[in-house]
Order: C-alpha cells, then structure tokens, then sequence
C-alpha cells in the first residue's frame, strides 16, 4: 500500500506513526513546504520571544521519522490527481498512492489593503514567519497589530514582551471574539490595556504606507496614521485549500467520522477539514492542536484499514494570554435555554450555557480548577439540573457530578 | 499506547481507565511549550518535550534521562498549573510510572509494608513491627491494626501516619480528649489509604487499598473522618466523590480551625511562615485553613513560592535520589528563613518528617500546625499527659534524629 500525507503538521504527526503500526511494510511519504522537523507550531511565539530554542520546538524524537521508514518530500504540493491517484508537486514531479491524507492546516487571512505586501507585514503561522519576525522584534519601536482574537492578542502581547510599543486595532466590536462575550472580553481587555497595549477598538488598518518596500506607517480606517516598524496581521485563519482535484473553495474540506472525503482514497485532519456530527446531523469545525491531533490519529488507523472514528462532540480550546488562562468548552456561542455568569472580576470570569437540564458550553477565564470536570460534564452529558451555580465554584469540588461515571479528577 | 499497570499486565482498573483516556486526550492537545518542566522541581535543562511525550505514548523507550525523571518526580503538581492549555503532565508522568519496569527498590522498600492483604509472610511481617513498635507507641498502640471500630462521630484516621516519629498522632488525640470528643481511631500498615501506592505508580494496589479503607471506616459510621497526611485526606475526598458521601473528610486544620474558640490560644512572639501541603494547597486548594489558624497565633509572612505555588518536600519520591531532595528542602528553609519568620509551620506530617531533620542546620523551627496548638494547651489542667515520642517502624533506616516533642 501507497500512503502520502500531505503537510507535517499535528494531524500528519499523528496519522503517520498511526499508519506505520498497522502496515509495517507500506510506502509512506510525506509532503511539507518546510525543511524543518514536525514541530510545535503553537509554540512559535515563545521561540520568537527567545523563551524555547529552535530543537526545543521539534515535536518528534530525533530520527523518529526515519525509523519510521519514512520518504520526506520537501515541496508544496500542487494538486491530488484522483483519477491517476496522484500528488502533484510544484516542480511538476508526481508521486502515486492508494491513500492520501490532507493535513494542509490553515494559512494566515491576509490583510486586502494597499501596501499589504510590504516587508514588514507578518502574520505568525510558519517557522519561517517566526524567524522574520525575530528580525523586526527589537526593543525601542513600535509594532500595529491588527485583529482582536486570539491570533492578534498573541502578536501584541508578543511585540510587548520584546519591548515594543504595540497598537492594537480591533475591528471587531471586542477582544476575544467570537469565543468571548462582552463581558468576558472586558477582562481580558483589562489586561491587554494594563500590558501597555494602545487598543483602538472598531478600526482596521485602511492602508500600509513604507519605503524602500518596508513598512512605515499604517493608516488606519479612522484616518489616524501610525508610524511603525511592522504590521502583525492576527485575523486568524482559514483552511489551506489550493489544491486542484480536491478542494476548490476556501471552506474547510468534508469529511466523515472515518475522517474520509468523498473521493475514493482520500482523508483529511486537522484544521483544513470539518467532521460529520452523526448525533447533530451537521458537519462541525472543530478547529485547534488536540482535535487535529486525535483527527490525525484516526485518518491514519483508516487509512491502513483500521475502522476508527473521531467523536470529538465538544470543541476544546484552552491558552494562556496576558498570564490569564483561557478555557473554552463546548458551545458557549451556541443558544442555549439557559445561562449562568460569574461577576467579572480582574482574573476571572465564567460563563456556562445549559440546554435541556445539561451543560453545554463553558467559558472559563482565570482559575483553570475543576475545568477537567466541567469537561467531563460537557462530554458525558450528565444532567446538571439543580447544579447550575455550583458549577461556577471554584471552592467547592465538583467530582460528584461524576460519581455515576467513576471518575474523579484533582484539578 | 501501553495498558497494564503495575498490578500486572491484563484489564485496567478504574483509575487506569481514567487516566489513560486522560493522558491519551492530553498528549494530543501537548503544545509542546516546555512550560511544565520549566516549573518542575526535578526536571533537567536535557529533557525535551517531544521525547518524554514519545516515551509516555510507548513509540520509543524511555531513555534513561527519562526513566531517571520519571521515577525522581515526585507528584508534587507543580506543573499542572504552568501549563498554558491546562494540561496535567504528573497525570502523564504518572501514567508512565504505571507502566514503566523495573520499578526501582527504593519505592518497593518504602512501600513493601504499607495496606492490608498479601501472603502469611508479609503479614507476619507488619505483626511483628507492630509488636516492636508497641512499647513505644504506649498509648496509641491499643489503635494499631485492630480489628473492631465502635462507632463514633470522629474518626481520626491516621493509617500508616500513627507510627510518625514527629508525634503528631498522639498530639491530635490529646487535643480531641482535651475537648472532650466522642471519637474512634483507625491507625496502622493495614488501614493505608493507598494514596502513596497511587503516587508510585500502582494504581491496582491502590485502588483495592482504597476499596479497603473505605470498608473499615464505614464500620465506624463517622460523621466526619479527620486526618493528619495530605495525602490521606486526597484518598479520603476520592473515595467520597466516587463512592458517595457515607462522611466529610476533615484535615487537622479544619478541625482545628473549627474548634479554635475552644483551645486557649497563646499569641506566639516570633513570625511564622507556612509551608504548603501540595495536596492540600496547589491540588485541592484549600491551603487557606491552615493560614486562618496561624493569624490566630500571630503574624504569618508569606515565602514567595507559597499557596499554589508551593514547593513539595519531596516525600513521595520515595527517596530514589536523596541528595536532590535533601538539596531541595534545605533551599525551602532557606526560603522560610529569609522570611525572617523563626518558625516554619505544615499541616502535614509527611512535610514534617521532610523537614524536620534539617531544620536545626537552616536555622528555622518547624513545626506542625497541631504543634502549635498542643503548646498552647498542654499546659492547662485539663490536659492529660500523651507519650509523643517513637520511632517509626517505616522510617527506620532514616538517617538524623527527628526531635520529638517533650524528647
């Protein structure tokens, strides 16, 4: 059996060892536009504030890969080839297969203004970015970040720890968006503000002005102009999806609970795909390292005939920005018939949304304690009826809520 | 991924079960950042990130930085709260324990007493320890091991804790005699919680320790069941979380804390600092107990790694490396001395048993919180004489005296 996987990212680092412990013998080879190993891509902002070395950011023991038999094609790929069953590379090269896995990931939104292509405009998504942006971070100047999520709150909090000065434009009607509501975004904001951080709120970046093809100046949808020696562009991202024969839009790729596309052959993980929800009806996007990671690892299994499924109802995202922990469970954007908020205090917040006697989504900023069972709350479906206000504790232990279950969690 | 434990290959136990979907959820979600080694007592600069999550997944072996790591960790928690997207590595670094062979002697010498069960040999054992401990014990002997509990409101549970050199057993009864309690006590090998067979690692063994002891303390029928080891209170706050609320599980400092008005409290001259149980304080967050007692006794300064941010006394290591523990307890004193506090307090008798040895080179008292009470009250007339001074059949190869009070 042919095995290509398209991208090194966390799917591609979980499908491959995956696929190698059911065929030992099979071809496997992996594509990646970068020379680098498979490595910690979230970890890329404490590389470029010289808190972890380049080898401390590898994913894999060294030689892992090799010792997995493993050909390494470093080259973007062009197009999958479904009938011929065939990726095309760049250089026009072609590589047959049986099973191909897309774990392309996402690429950064690019800003659509003038002067967007200057030197100088950085967005934080790739090694080779991170390395850029090392270049322009140097104490004494001041960076504009654009973007009030959690990519652009990373870029300011970033340029800040290097000793910029940093701007923040937010477009959006609040930070955090759209994981928090308005009053959660308050604390955050706080934050942000208390960092140092000039947060202009509801203003994007109307144009880039530069010399000598680098960036100078940004002028803002307000009219303001602010001198600068770099852009951040934090508006996220979207699935990486030029590749002709198989995707054709910018939506993220369907697939089934096998993690399989609809072309024969053909499997998607991680960021550049949503998966069918049998219990929902839907396809859900559950972007983020750990689905894409547990995606990877079940594409895989199927891919050298395994019949494993990814069942990740309930989206998990959880950081840390600004020394606040953030934790997202479930679907606190969803409408629930029912809804329970702490205060907002200066580091801490939270937000639980019921449906039908059950928690459904929870929004934890500060204190992570009793997140692990608010989890299992959300996963197993127990019924929290009566049980709404004690679920905002933090002083109280939640364990049992999941006595039925067995489990017991410390933290 | 492996799936046996240290009970042997073959079906998981509870625990097991919990905690490997656990791990396997973790490791994917693992950003790599280094955050929790960073924050780790034991860890190394040599250690990476990507070779302990291979070894903890079972795709390479375990080096021997990692095996060394693995077995030195003493389950102390630091790392949980460093990690910025809520991860528990002592869950993953647990789980390699579980699995990881050959145990090393030093924690199947520590741990080769403690929990009922086992063979003729092994029982005949922990009798004839018992039997030579019993002199000394005086009158906390007639608790060890014994077969009927009467049912009684309290139930101080001290488990293998009741042969503590430190005295602290003695100490909490004489305080609840003082006070006139109605109370039964559970105490001896054969009543361990089960909880330092967790932390090595056996979670088999621990979970029928568990299933064992919470047995024995329903035949008491306690309203409240208080203990004097962080970790046995952790054992007791699972077995009600899982088995259901048959009692309260109560640390000396809630009890203490409860009974406050009635002890004759005498204002101390000197600072007191405290030094934070992990259990208690970073893993169940209730250090704030303790603290509300010692403001009681006069002015507590905080050391600059407290509350959350302890740092671990390095019991549950079992003593695989005593020289990094013994390294890491003289620095905590050092910080506690710093404070300019005189008398650094615990309120767990395994931290006591740490420090305590080492306390008269650094400079600092440390005492136990129930210490502190005991010498406000052991004056008063009401007070009955209590023998607090043995030495403990599980800490008898120990080097250095541990000065016990009234020695």
């Amino acid at each position: 059996m042919r095995y290509c996987v398209v991208g090194l990212g966390a799917a591609a680092a979980q499908a491959i060892p995956a696929i190698r412990s059911r065929d030992p013998e099979g071809e496997i080879t992996v594509f990646s536009e970068e020379p680098w190993p498979f490595y910690f891509r979230a970890s890329l902002p404490q590389y470029v504030m010289g808190k972890l070395s380049r080898e401390q950011l590898w994913g894999f023991p060294d030689g892992y890969l090799e010792s997995l038999n493993v050909r390494r094609v470093t080259g973007r790929v062009v197009a999958v080839d479904k009938e011929a069953r065939q990726v095309v590379t760049e250089d026009g090269s072609t590589v047959p297969y049986d099973r191909v896995l897309l774990g392309t990931g996402t690429s950064p939104i690019k800003l659509a203004c003038p002067g967007a292509d200057l030197g100088g405009v950085l967005a934080l998504g790739r090694m080779g970015e991170a390395d850029v942006l090392k270049g322009y971070c140097r104490a004494g100047g001041r960076a504009v970040v654009v973007g009030g999520g959690l990519p652009g709150l990373t870029l300011a909090r970033m340029a800040r720890a290097m000793g910029m000065a940093c701007t923040l434009l937010v477009p959006e009607d609040r930070v955090g968006a759209p994981w928090l509501d308005a009053r959660g975004s308050q604390v955050l904001y706080r934050r942000v503000a208390d960092d140092g951080v000039e947060i202009r709120m509801g203003e994007g970046v109307a144009a880039i002005e530069g010399g000598q093809g680098k960036v100078a100046a940004v002028t803002t949808t307000h009219g303001k102009g602010i001198a600068c020696s770099w852009v951040g562009v934090g508006l996220g991202g979207m699935p990486r999806t030029a590749l002709a024969g198989v995707m054709t839009d910018d939506k993220p790729l369907k697939v089934n609970e096998r993690m399989a596309t609809d072309v024969a052959g053909v499997f998607a993980a991680g960021d550049v795909c949503c998966v069918w929800d049998g219990d929902a009806g839907t396809h859900r996007y559950t972007p983020g390292w750990q689905a894409a990671s547990l995606q990877g690892r079940v594409a895989g299994a199927n891919m050298a005939g395994g019949r494993e499924r990814f069942r990740m109802r309930h989206s998990f995202l959880a950081a840390t920005l600004y020394d606040l922990p953030l934790t997202f469970i479930g679907r606190a954007d969803s409408a629930g018939d029912a809804e329970v908020c702490s205060p907002p205090q200066a580091d801490a917040y939270r937000r639980l949304v019921f449906k039908d006697g059950r928690l459904v989504g929870a929004v934890i900023l500060g204190d992570r304690r009793h997140a692990n069972v608010i989890r299992r709350v959300i996963e197993l479906g127990v019924n929290a009826r009566g049980h709404e206000l004690q679920l905002l504790r933090t002083d109280i232990d939640l364990n049992h809520l999941l006595r039925p279950t067995g489990e017991y969690h410390l933290y | 991924m492996p799936t046996h434990t240290n009970g042997g290959p073959g079906a998981l136990n509870s625990i097991g079960v919990g905690l490997k979907r656990k791990v396997e959820a973790d490791l994917a979600a693992c950003i790599g950042c280094h955050e929790c080694l960073q924050a780790c007592p034991v860890a190394g600069p040599e250690l990476r990130i990507a070779d302990l999550n291979a070894a903890t997944v079972g795709i390479i072996p375990p080096s021997d930085v990692i095996r060394r790591f693995v077995w030195e960790c003493f389950q102390c928690g630091r790392c949980v709260p460093a990690c910025p997207v809520g991860l528990e590595r002592d869950a993953m670094v647990l789980w390699q324990k579980s699995n990881l062979y050959p145990r090393p002697k030093a924690y199947a010498d520590q741990l080769r007493l403690m929990g009922g069960g086992g063979g003729v040999a092994r029982r005949a054992e922990q009798s004839l320890l018992n039997l030579q401990a019993r002199p000394r014990l005086k009158g906390l002997a007639q608790h060890v091991d014994k077969r009927t509990l009467r049912a009684a409101d309290t139930l101080f549970f001290f488990g293998c804790n009741i042969f503590s050199e430190t005295g602290t057993a003695a100490k909490v009864l004489a305080l609840a005699d003082y006070l006139g309690c109605n109370y039964e006590v559970l105490g001896g090998m054969r009543s361990c919680c089960g909880w330092p067979h967790l932390l090595s690692g056996d979670l088999a063994r621990s979970e029928e320790l568990m299933d064992h002891l919470f047995g024995r303390i329903q035949a008491a029928a306690p309203r409240e069941v208080v203990t004097i080891g962080a970790e046995c209170y952790t054992a007791l706050k699972r077995l009600v979380a899982v088995k259901g609320e048959a009692f309260m599980p109560v640390t000396t400092a809630s009890w203490i804390r409860r009974n406050l008005h009635r002890f004759p409290i005498k204002q101390v001259a000197d600072p007191l600092t405290f030094h934070d149980a992990c259990h208690i304080s970073r893993k169940l967050d209730e250090g704030e107990e303790a603290r509300r007692i010692l403001r009681q006794f006069g002015y507590l300064i905080e050391m600059p790694q407290s509350g959350g941010n302890g740092v671990c006394c390095g019991y549950h290591q079992f003593e695989v490396n005593p020289a990094q523990v013994v390294h890491l307890r003289k620095k905590r004193l050092a910080m506690a001395r710093q404070t300019g506090a005189g008398t650094m307090v615990v309120e767990c008798v395994r931290c006591l048993e740490a420090f305590a040895p080492l306390a008269d080179e650094a400079g600092v008292r440390v005492v136990d919180l129930v210490d502190l009470v005991h010498d406000a009250v052991k004056d008063d007339s009401r007070m009955k004489p209590q023998p607090v001074h043995f030495t403990s059949p599980i800490t008898q190869g120990r080097k250095g005296p541990i000065p016990a009070e009234g020695a």
